[in-house]
């Protein structure tokens, strides 16, 4: 009996204090909290753009919160997250393939909802490409923080010393990388190097090729892939190194590895990310001077570079949201979109950033990079909330066929077969 | 200094009262998971329609049976664990004999043996994973000085050579330390048997099958069942080399629960194969114990 009493009194305290905390923390209100959850980076100048935002805004502070930058780790936190339904982060960046996903899940905040009508006319100002997909069902879910491209770097001085000018075309790269394979004669010196291991990288480059003969992996929110055009496309990336214009290693190499190769003077071209460019700006680099940027290549039609980069969004379980918002807008505004690029080559999501004078003055990286990062074609990240399982399956075929281990062919009959049971299943 | 109140309490009471706090702990780490894993494993968790839990049953589990990918992961598991804890156990052995030995340096050979293990095996995955680049890499470079092959082989992109080089990898890394617990139990063991030994005319080959290796079936059982226990979960090493590839060569059991939990969201299907996966495991633990004992109880028959 008294065993029982004393436990009641224990329950009844417990319940007490923790009411206090509570209705504290439900208390005044007049301060806005916001947390910003983003890969490192995102996190660029975020001190600096913090400070001068609640120096403008002193009823808001912001804090920010570094996740990992790899796409499958902060996808993983994001899931276990928000699974949970846990608001303690109000702004999250996400990559082109999160979007959707958690739009439909309902974990993302309507943006048209906080903004008012006027914002329609900022939102042309951002890159067209990079505001599609973080539009789902005609709603807005995301901005644009910074965008990402595939480019194609190339050895300026190798191209000078056999004549040539950057190749427009598939067809002129090819010429051109066997002309100067034969001429330098080095075992050492691949062509054209990519990414095709079984990561996204490989669906990434895939778009390059496709974008150059215009075929599409989604339509009307049907796979597409089995079709003349992307049989064409896949060939001839396969092609690629049974030709002997890529190297074996394509099947293997990650971004990072490339970087390594291309940097070690091993490559006439490569195809990657702009983080490489910072790189190969350090006089102590062996291919210093000696790299040029151009836009994708392309076949019938001028090619276009897979899209990816970050976009941030606002978590639909937090408070403040007004807060987050005024956030949201300040970070992607046309200034730190400006500043980022200055002092970090992070590409702008805003088309006319490329073109600032101060910009190109001060970063020498943006004469190159303003050729090859606007134009930009999407993976249809926005078309479907499964596109994480069905890149998984295109990741699978595409590494099977390019190592010979199935044809172009049947690398898409399976992959599309995959794709469609998918959808199905899901449907159910 | 002790309370009336609290000094009419039973010993036993009292012991079991201080315990509690570890044993809710436990609850909330261990057994709490256990039941939420198990309890999924039976729903179809729709993480993208709010968080639905839709019950269906044993689907998961006849799922995973029928799934070509699981089974392969698991044939992949099981071939990884054997063939690289069968080779961590005969290159530790090997280790743990010459550290036995008296020889001028010992001490510092023994802590530098221990340095493979030491790094963090991501770590490792990924020198070596350079190491054996198709490009670059470091194996290839000696091959063709050496004269072995003439041109670069693609390690990774093949099924065979990223398997070698997983299994490489890991029997590289861990070979020390099952050297060093082999050579603590090594260390137990008597001069004075080995002396008698001698005496009766044994030699060397016979009292290292008749007298080291029975002496040491107790480090050895150890060994194996935490070897075999860790290599049945294997995933770092998969995650940091390959990525599960070229193709899905490499998959193991984790890596698949991994993709299916964390990318794709399947929550109660990845629970379902957690589970499977440790009825894996304690059916090995228990063939390892079963062994062990049966092989005890013959030998004090023989005796």
């Amino acid at each position: 009996m008294n065993r029982g009493r004393g436990l009641t009194l224990f329950l009844f305290l417990f319940a007490v204090v923790g009411l206090a905390v509570f209705a504290g923390g439900q208390g005044e209100k007049e301060q806005q909290n916001v947390v910003i959850m983003v890969g490192s980076h995102g996190q660029y100048l975020i001190e600096e753009t913090m400070e001068a935002f609640m120096a403008e805004h002193p009823t808001i502070s912001v804090e920010a919160v570094a996740i990992s930058s790899v796409p499958q780790e902060s996808w993983q936190t994001y899931t276990t997250m928000f699974a949970a339904q846990d608001g303690s982060a109000h702004i999250v960046g996400m990559y082109p393939t999160d979007v959707v996903h958690m739009a439909e899940a309902g974990w993302l905040t309507d943006l048209s909802q906080l903004y008012d009508p006027s914002y329609e006319k900022e939102l042309e100002k951002f890159n067209r490409t990079a505001v599609e997909i973080n539009t789902v069902g005609g709603n807005l879910y995301a901005v644009p923080l910074y965008a990402d491209a595939l480019l194609l770097y190339y050895r300026k001085d190798l191209l000078e010393k056999y004549g040539f000018q950057p190749p427009t075309t598939w067809d002129e790269l090819t010429k051109q990388v066997q002309t100067i394979k034969a001429g330098e004669n080095d075992p050492n010196l691949a062509g054209y190097i990519f990414q095709a291991p079984k990561i996204e990288g490989v669906v990434c480059n895939f778009v390059n090729f496709q974008s150059g003969v215009g075929g599409e992996i989604m339509k009307d929110g049907k796979i597409v892939l089995d079709s003349p055009k992307n049989r064409e496309a896949l060939s001839f990336m396969v092609g690629l190194v049974q030709k002997g214009i890529a190297p074996e290693s394509v099947t293997t190499h990650n971004p990072n590895d490339d970087s390594i190769q291309f940097g070690n003077g091993n490559a006439i071209f490569m195809n990657n990310w702009p983080f490489a460019l910072n790189k190969y700006l350090d006089p102590e680099s062996k291919v210093y001077g000696k790299v040029g940027i151009t836009r994708m290549v392309g076949n019938d039609q001028p090619g276009a570079s897979c899209l990816g980069g970050v976009s941030i969004g606002i978590n639909n379980f937090s408070e403040d949201k007004d807060g987050a918002w005024e956030f949201v807008k300040y970070i992607t505004n046309y200034e730190w979109n400006k500043q980022r690029a200055i002092r970090s080559s992070l590409l702008p999501a805003r088309d006319a950033v490329y073109q600032d004078p101060e910009l190109l003055e001060k970063n020498p990286a943006f004469k190159l990079l303003a050729e090859g990062a606007q134009y930009l074609k999407s993976r249809p990240t926005h078309q479907t909330k499964y596109y994480i399982k069905l890149a998984d399956r295109m990741q699978y075929h595409f590494n099977k066929a390019m190592l010979g281990m199935q044809t172009p062919e049947e690398a898409l009959t399976n992959a599309q077969a995959e794709m469609n049971k998918i959808l199905e299943e899901e449907a159910e | 200094m002790k309370s009336g109140s609290l000094a009419k309490i039973p010993d036993r009471t009292f012991g079991l009262l201080l315990t509690i706090p570890a044993f809710l702990f436990l609850i909330a780490v261990m057994i709490f998971p256990l039941i939420r894993v198990i309890n999924m494993s039976f729903f179809d968790y729709r993480v993208f329609e709010g968080g639905k839990m839709i019950y269906v049953g044993l689907k998961n589990f006849r799922e995973a049976f029928a799934d070509a990918r699981f089974l392969n992961a698991v044939l992949n598991t099981l071939q990884f664990t054997i063939v690289t804890v069968g080779f961590q156990f005969i290159i530790g052995l090997f280790i743990a004999l010459i550290l036995d030995k008296q020889f001028r340096g010992r001490s510092l050979i023994r802590m530098a043996v221990l340095l493979p293990w030491a790094l963090p095996t991501v770590i490792n995955s990924l020198l070596f994973r350079w190491m054996f680049d198709g490009q670059f890499g470091l194996f290839n470079d000696i091959l063709i000085r050496i004269g072995i092959v003439s041109r670069p082989v693609n390690w990774l992109a093949s099924p065979l050579g990223a398997t070698f080089a997983i299994y490489f990898t890991q029997i590289w890394k861990v070979s020390s330390l099952v050297g060093l617990i082999l050579l603590a139990g090594l260390q137990s063991i008597p001069q004075t048997i080995y002396e008698s030994a001698t005496v009766d005319g044994a030699g060397e080959l016979r009292k290292f099958f008749k007298l080291t290796l029975p002496l040491l079936r107790p480090a050895i059982i150890v060994v194996l069942i935490f070897r075999s226990l860790v290599a049945l979960q294997v995933f770092d090493v998969i995650y940091a080399m390959t990525k599960g590839g070229p193709a899905d060569a490499t998959e193991s059991v984790v890596y698949n629960i991994y993709m299916q939990t964390f990318l794709f969201t399947e929550f109660g299907y990845g629970s379902a194969m957690s589970l499977l996966l440790s009825v894996l495991i304690l059916l090995f633990g228990f063939m390892y114990i079963r062994g062990f004992y049966r092989q005890e109880s013959t030998m004090g028959e023989g005796v």
